[in-house]
């Protein structure tokens, strides 16, 4: 759950205490206890009415005696900020995990997936939950109106196990299609206005201390509408003639009933009201805060215990959490109705703009000290003062992107009335859109950004602002450009110290690191990744830890230093696996680059199931040079294998020009150019290997890999010896390599061709230390990149490598496609069931589409388990996925 | 607050949509505080209507639940002809 603040998460998490007086609603009660304890009814309900039904104070009320029938109960308030996936499934697992102590740490291997459409997810998740009879509780669904969030929370209903009990408490139906059909299915009870309105009777009891006539003058002016009858019956209690009142005036109920309840308070509890009412919740310390009333606290209990409109929420510490009033070292909560929350925040914006505008600046300073950064930025939004939102977005801002929450910094930064008057709002917005991957919309930011920062922009010395800012401009305009595959002189960052702040240091050596490895400086890149790396990892920013990591990658894999590229990536992906990221776009870099690895050690299934992961998750647009090199290097990938097609010469020369013309790492350009040789000679498209040769001239001029290309067509050509020569001026004081590798694949070539003229002497000679290099740096498929003659000459060999025979052997073992594959020992009906495996089906609906018994299914789902060498669906599926069986 | 759009994607203000919502009771000034950006005009036949730009989808639910909010019900909602 990280950037999610854990006591954010806490307080939804836990039921807002109801007011300490509350009608009784046993007819409602017992509609709700017939979804959790009758097998025959619905497990799903849905309570909806508009503002001030009572739909809260219902289910608060009654869940205790849930509770102590010894059914756990997860709580879950949802708000604006669920409209993201992680925010969403945290909340909820946070809810399930503080059901029961024995929950607590049933959900922990559960990481929050940060896109929608992650079913993975919701499979475990369905898997956690089913035999716990939980009953969980989303208040507020309106708040949620993402698409993606719904139809994933669409799908966890569609597939709710039958001991589990869904109760969604709104103010409208929710859009989500599996209501529909449970509505007409009668598997959805609901609850709705007509219902929570009190009934006659029930104003009756309410209104105890009233006349007959009082009560019925309530009962018709208010047609049961709970907050209604509470305010009218407190004005009526002392004393105010409501009912003329009414009769009179052309307001709405609300409106008068409101008006009337404020404009009784004494002067200082209305100026509590107003102030208090800007944030979402209020803690005390805060009220004091906002009001100057050092009994602001008692003024809000006081509201509490008299009219209900105010709530308490549990007790938050930060060592744990009490349901209600448990610890004393934690700070309690209020919570104002949302009607009297929003009628006091149109008083206070019509009485006072000015103290509107202090408060929400209070509140965003209050919520940075909390840690509750994008809250922050929502008041600073509100405040209205674009100086003060530029000053908040600037503290709070790169830490929420290194967060990986630039999706939701853009989302509360959208409503300024000025969104980019200000340099740093505007250039943390270019930072924020880049992370999102939305280029054309960071460009325009980053002019804007430009454009302000000129007339300001002139640093003294270390320590000014001023030079925070400068360097903070160069490195995102230099991002900018590197993402769009401009050219960014390193000299714009060369300059750069640190900045002061560690999260705005960490995403400029983000930004720079990239940049770095872009232009070939693979030391500077080293450095400030390595950096990037710790501070990360001291800062709990998992985004960003994942971006350097794999940058870092970026920088081994130019070394072609196989090993070093597969821990950094490695733990890229796990992070990925453990913080909800694998099923994001942030990690198709991290998979493109462990497919190359895999490759290189000649792990075909396993370069393919990465490089299958990369495709499916990259989003071409954002990083278009990451893009065509995932593109480039499926085709080269494939081109190996079944799968081998004869387009494959153009698509990838096709893939290679358009790379050129972008400014690519040179590493990546030299090893793509290598890659369109090698598949297009043997297609004879001699004019590719031009092309790619010509590329590579102008760009580096004479370099390893332009020989090695021409190499590559001589021999081709049957040219040998010509090949020989050009191998052998390169092996010997030939130009620098743009990837190591190429040393590799050029002298194993060089061995290859001596080997085919006889020369055998000579050959093993260049064998040997082909496969030293080799054994180094774990780029075995480089030795056969340069065609069938390297494995012929170890293989005519074998028993004389000496030290180097086992590599020998792993090599030989690896080209002969002998190992049995699992798709050929799993037999047709077993792949059958595999097949359904992702799905959520039970054995048994398996077993009803496949025409079988659910014991046949659970025989052949043993022997799939066995056969992939697991333990579990979720393994199985996993492994499948892996062998490409899926 | 009154909502606009990011400056990349905002609309030029003449395009904007206008809306009119027609409500049956009139509004205090506190309740018309909450909708700066509409202008209130009282009807001949009792009741309100408020008109205005809408930026968005977004806006307008934002304007929808501001109603609900502060207990107004709406009687009629429309887009006005450009």
């Amino acid at each position: 759950m990280e950037g999610v603040g854990e006591h954010v998460l806490l307080t939804k998490a836990l039921p807002p205490t109801h007011p300490t007086s509350i009608l009784i609603r046993r007819r409602l009660w017992h509609v709700l206890d017939k979804v959790v304890w009758q097998d025959t009814t619905p497990n799903l309900a849905l309570v909806v009415a508009p503002a001030g039904f009572g739909k809260t104070t219902l289910l608060t009320s009654w869940l205790p005696s849930v509770q102590a029938r010894d059914r756990p109960v997860a709580w879950c308030s949802l708000d604006d900020t669920d409209n993201d996936s992680a925010h969403f499934w945290s909340s909820v697992l946070t809810g399930l995990s503080l059901a029961g102590e024995h929950l607590a740490t049933a959900f922990k291997g559960l990481a929050a997936p940060h896109r929608p459409g992650n079913s993975d997810f919701i499979a475990d998740l369905i898997s956690v939950v089913s035999g716990q009879s939980i009953v969980i509780v989303l208040e507020n669904l309106h708040e949620v109106t993402d698409p993606g969030v719904l139809g994933d929370l669409n799908r966890f209903i569609g597939h709710l196990p039958v001991d589990l009990v869904l109760i969604m408490s709104t103010r409208s139906d929710p859009p989500l299609r599996v209501l529909q059909s449970s509505k007409l299915g009668g598997g959805l009870l609901q609850i709705r206005a007509a219902e929570l309105a009190f009934q006659r009777d029930e104003v009756a009891t309410w209104c105890q201390a009233l006349s007959p006539d009082q009560t019925r003058s309530i009962w018709e002016w208010t047609e049961g509408w709970p907050a209604m009858v509470r305010l009218m019956d407190l004005q009526v209690k002392s004393g105010i003639d409501v009912e003329s009142q009414l009769a009179n005036t052309d307001f709405g109920l609300a409106d008068h009933l409101f008006f009337e309840a404020f404009r009784r308070h004494p002067a200082h509890v209305q100026h509590t009201l107003l102030l208090a009412a800007v944030p979402d919740a209020v803690t005390i310390q805060l009220a004091v805060k906002l009001s100057g009333q050092q009994d602001a606290g008692q003024i809000l209990e006081e509201i509490a215990q008299e009219s209900g409109l105010v709530t308490r929420t549990g007790v938050v510490s930060t060592s744990g959490v009490s349901a209600s009033g448990g610890s004393t070292s934690g700070e309690t909560v209020y919570r104002l109705h949302p009607m009297l929350r929003a009628y006091l925040q149109g008083a206070l914006l019509r009485q006072d703009r000015q103290a509107a505008s202090t408060a929400h600046r209070i509140t965003a300073d209050w919520c940075i000290s909390a840690g509750l950064s994008l809250k922050a930025v929502k008041h600073a939004v509100g405040s209205d003062d674009p100086d003060f939102l530029d000053d908040v977005v600037r503290t709070v801002g790169p830490g929420v992107i290194n967060a990986g929450q630039a999706g939701l910094l853009l989302r509360a930064m959208q409503h300024s009335q000025s969104p980019d008057s200000h340099v740093w709002t505007a250039l943390i917005r270019t930072a924020a859109l880049l992370d999102v991957g939305r280029l054309d919309a960071a460009d325009i930011a980053m002019h804007q950004a430009r454009h302000l920062i000129d007339p300001l922009c002139t640093p003294e010395q270390p320590g000014d602002d001023r030079l925070d800012l400068a360097v903070a401009f160069s490195a995102t305009q230099a991002h900018l450009h590197r993402r769009q595959g401009r050219q960014a002189p390193l000299f714009e960052v060369e300059s750069a110290t640190s900045a002061r702040d560690l999260d705005l240091q960490l995403l400029l050596a983000t930004q720079r690191g990239s940049l770095r490895v872009w232009a070939g400086d693979l030391d500077g890149a080293e450095q400030e990744l390595s950096v990037g790396v710790t501070t990360a990892r001291g800062l709990d920013r998992t985004a960003a830890l994942i971006d350097c990591l794999a940058y870092l990658g970026g920088v081994y894999a130019c070394r072609a230093d196989i090993e070093a590229l597969v821990a950094v990536v490695d733990e890229a992906l796990e992070l990925g696996q453990t913080h909800g990221w694998a099923e994001t776009p942030r990690m198709a870099y991290p998979h493109a680059l462990r497919a190359w690895a895999s490759f290189q050690m000649m792990e075909h299934h396993a370069a393919l199931s990465h490089i299958d992961r990369a495709e499916s998750l990259v989003e071409p647009a954002a990083d278009p040079i990451i893009g065509l090199s995932i593109t480039a290097l499926a085709i080269a990938l494939r081109s190996r294998g079944p799968e081998a097609n004869g387009q494959d010469p153009a698509r990838i020369h096709e893939t290679f020009q358009q790379l050129a013309r972008l400014q690519a790492p040179p590493a990546i350009l030299g090893q793509l150019a290598l890659l369109d040789a090698a598949i297009s000679v043997p297609a004879r498209r001699m004019r590719n290997v031009t092309e790619a040769r010509e590329v590579l001239h102008s760009n580096f001029g004479d370099c390893a890999e332009l020989r090695l290309v021409d190499a590559i067509a001589r021999s081709a050509h049957g040219h040998r010896s010509e090949a020989r020569k050009v191998l052998a001026h390169l092996l010997t004081d030939g130009p620098p390599s743009l990837i190591p590798s190429t040393v590799i694949e050029a002298t194993a070539l060089a061995a290859g061709l001596a080997y085919a003229d006889g020369e055998d002497f000579a050959a093993t000679g260049l064998a040997r230390s082909a496969l030293a290099a080799a054994a180094g740096s774990h780029c075995l498929a480089s030795l056969l990149a340069g065609g069938e003659g390297f494995s012929d000459l170890l293989r005519a060999n074998v028993g004389r490598w000496g030290a180097d025979e086992a590599l020998v052997e792993r090599i030989l073992n690896h080209t002969a496609p002998t190992t049995p594959s699992p798709l050929t020992t799993l037999t047709t009906r077993e792949l059958d069931i595999l097949q359904e495996l992702p799905n959520l089906n039970t054995v048994e609906e398996i077993a009803d589409a496949l025409c079988v018994s659910p014991n046949t299914v659970k025989t052949h789902l043993r022997s799939v388990y066995r056969k992939l060498d697991v333990t579990s669906r979720r393994a199985a599926v996993a492994e499948a996925r892996r062998l490409r069986l899926l | 607050m009154k909502m606009s759009m990011s400056s990349n994607d905002r609309a030029p203000q003449d395009a904007l949509p206008r809306y009119e919502f027609v409500l049956a009771q009139e509004l205090s000034d506190i309740a018309l505080a909450s909708f700066p950006e509409l202008t209130a005009v009282r009807r001949a036949a009792g009741g309100t209507s408020l008109f205005g730009q809408v930026v968005d989808q977004s806006h307008l639910h934002g304007l929808l639940s501001r109603f609900q909010n502060l207990g107004i019900d709406i009687l009629e909602m429309r887009r006005l002809p450009d």
